[in-house]
């Protein structure tokens, strides 16, 4: 039997050569004997290798013929489309983009970096954290060109104008305008159900300089209405590392036995609930009054053995 | 039939083939042994793929598609290019890929902001597109001096503080890799205390002070965090019922197992020590309940009581 790679990549020289689109049956007379006789195994073994040819991200274009073909598809390639044009790296800059994609440990990336010339770089002791998604690469078209897009949500459509991408502590974010909301809005993009469809001759203007930055604070403490701000004293077995985290401006007393109490953004109860009792027996908080009942009454809760059947 | 031959492989293949031939074109020659370290690919599968390519043809340039041979020597050189002396555009997850590589490495500790990677990102969105696409990735004061240290093989005295044990010591260590998971990062190092390998939590390094103390570089470790814990098998696991506004733990624990019913998920997790777990319930509040082993069934109840008596002076 043939290796099949080279009946593939002749059916690729084939493609990219011909001036005018081709049909199956011109396909296999030009690439005599490599295709089975009987129409329905050769039409099976034309769409693997078809399919193989679009995996790899070759960009073949289709036409319905008329005239005495009429009702036949046809196949061509592009050159223009399928060539890598107008990219020139230096050497430096091919090897810099190596070694970016050598920290993400991503395979896609190795191809993309073969294609521009670049080698494959040697193993990065750093590993930075570039989860990939399905959709990632279809919403970043979208936002570039414009383009509103559409996918599910928590059960809902959403529409979408995509204005641009955000990657933070290992997850993916989309932010644009949610049409029915008609307000900008933040989604996870591992949370998109189903598909994110391109939404044909849309079109939108992102705000001028938008950074995707600026919509959600990168804190999530204090990710929520109004700006209110606790007070946590901890012990002196995490100050400094709290004062590393929190920066010499949060302080706000030192006390003798070495304990430092902090200012703490709290708008988002939640997260800050789960920051604290990270620090388990290290930390409590002091003010304001309302905050330290609330951490109280959750506590007593679960103490009254309240966690019950949840 | 092997899975060497299935459609999959053939794709690898392929793909493969159409970034080794331009490359090859442009040179002119070059060694099998180059080729073979550049493109990640034994001598033998290069060959291979080489002969076969250069079987190809159409009528009627049957000689003229890919005009190449390998010399005894193991030298492979092209004529003139015909098919294939372009790479294939960048697909659209390629591109993705890269741009949001570049970035990222942009935004790691270290990096400069106008340099070569700068400039090949800005030539990269000129032919991908530009976009609003943002990387933020926070790190702890010490990554840059760790990711040195382990650039180096430099040993590095640090002081540490585990939640685990909730103790603070002092130690000498030997960074190996550097590396962020679930937006935390992390550094791998042979550890003077324990003689072992070990990972620590940068943002649990309360000091950080290179010594100029050089030992030998070794491989980088092999990064993988889905098994943090698999290298201490002899861990506990519980059995935690969730309620679905618990279900974002889900995401950020050490899963061994999980069941979903869709009003609930049982989830087991490997538990590091009883601190860590005790930790979580309290952050999880009534969203989760421990179903096994019996001894931890009230560890929130009893962690949540001591933490009233300890810090705020409440008995409950």
């Amino acid at each position: 039997m043939p290796d099949p790679l080279e009946r593939v990549t002749n059916l690729l020289a084939l493609l990219l050569e011909t001036n005018v689109a081709l049909t199956l049956q011109q396909i296999a007379g030009e690439l005599a004997g490599a295709y089975p006789e009987s129409s329905s195994a050769l039409r099976g073994a034309f769409e693997r290798d078809k399919s193989i040819l679009r995996d790899i991200g070759v960009p073949i274009e289709t036409e319905v013929l008329g005239g005495d073909q009429a009702g036949q598809t046809a196949y061509r390639i592009d050159r223009a489309r399928y060539e890598l044009r107008g990219l020139h790296l230096d050497d430096d800059e091919r090897h810099a983009l190596q070694m970016a994609v050598a920290a993400v440990r991503s395979d896609v990336g190795q191809h993309g970096v073969w294609k521009l010339g670049g080698a494959l770089a040697g193993s990065s002791v750093v590993v930075a954290e570039l989860p990939s998604l399905a959709w990632l690469p279809a919403l970043r078209i979208a936002s570039s060109q414009h383009l509103s897009v559409r996918f599910e949500y928590h059960g809902t459509v959403r529409t979408l104008d995509p204005y641009g991408l955000l990657l933070r502590n290992g997850l993916w974010y989309v932010i644009g305008l949610d049409h029915s909301r008609g307000a900008v809005r933040t989604f996870r993009v591992d949370r998109i159900e189903g598909a994110v469809q391109t939404v044909e001759e849309s079109s939108f203007e992102a705000p001028h300089g938008f950074d995707p930055r600026t919509v959600f604070p990168d804190d999530p403490k204090a990710l929520g209405d109004g700006d209110t701000v606790a007070v946590v004293r901890v012990d002196v077995q995490i100050a400094d590392a709290l004062r590393r985290e929190l920066g010499d401006g949060s302080v706000v007393a030192e006390h003798a036995d070495g304990s430092v109490e902090f200012d703490v953004a709290c708008a988002n109860l939640d997260a800050f609930r789960s920051w604290l009792f990270g620090l388990g027996f290290h930390a409590q908080v002091t003010r304001p009054p309302e905050v330290r009942a609330a951490v109280i009454a959750w506590l007593r809760q679960l103490a009254d053995g309240a966690a019950v059947s949840p | 039939m092997s899975d060497r031959r299935g459609p999959r492989r053939v794709a690898d293949r392929l793909r493969r083939l159409l970034v080794v031939l331009p490359w090859l074109m442009e040179r002119g020659s070059a060694t099998l042994g180059e080729m073979s370290q550049r493109f990640e690919l034994s001598e033998a599968e290069l060959v291979r793929d080489l002969e076969l390519a250069a079987m190809c043809g159409l009528p009627p340039f049957l000689d003229e598609m890919i005009d190449l041979f390998i010399d005894d020597d193991g030298t492979v050189n092209v004529g003139i290019p015909r098919f294939f002396a372009r790479p294939l555009r960048l697909t659209a997850p390629e591109g993705f890929t890269l741009l949001a590589a570049g970035r990222l490495a942009m935004a790691l500790p270290g990096a400069e902001p106008t340099g070569s990677l700068g400039r090949a990102l800005t030539k990269l969105e000129v032919v991908l597109g530009d976009d609003a696409m943002a990387v933020d990735v926070p790190s702890p004061p010490a990554t840059l001096d760790l990711i040195g240290a382990a650039e180096r093989g430099e040993r590095v005295q640090i002081a540490y503080w585990s939640a685990s044990s909730d103790e603070a010591t002092e130690r000498m260590i030997t960074p190996r890799l550097v590396f962020a998971d679930r937006g935390r990062w992390y550094v791998v190092a042979d550890d003077d205390r324990s003689g072992e390998r070990r990972r620590f939590r940068i943002d649990r390094i309360a000091s950080c002070q290179l010594t100029g103390e050089l030992v030998d570089l070794q491989p980088v470790p092999e990064y993988a965090p889905d098994s943090w814990f698999d290298d201490a098998p002899e861990l506990a696991v519980a059995t935690l019922r969730l309620n679905q506004s618990g279900r974002w733990a889900v995401e950020r624990l050490p899963l061994r197992s999980m069941n979903d019913d869709g009003d609930h998920v049982i989830v087991e997790v490997a538990v590091a020590s009883e601190r860590w777990l005790a930790e979580l319930l309290l952050r999880l509040g009534s969203d989760a309940m421990v179903l096994a082993p019996g001894h931890w069934v009230d560890l929130a109840a009893r962690t949540a009581q001591a933490l009233l008596a300890e810090c705020y002076a409440v008995t409950s």
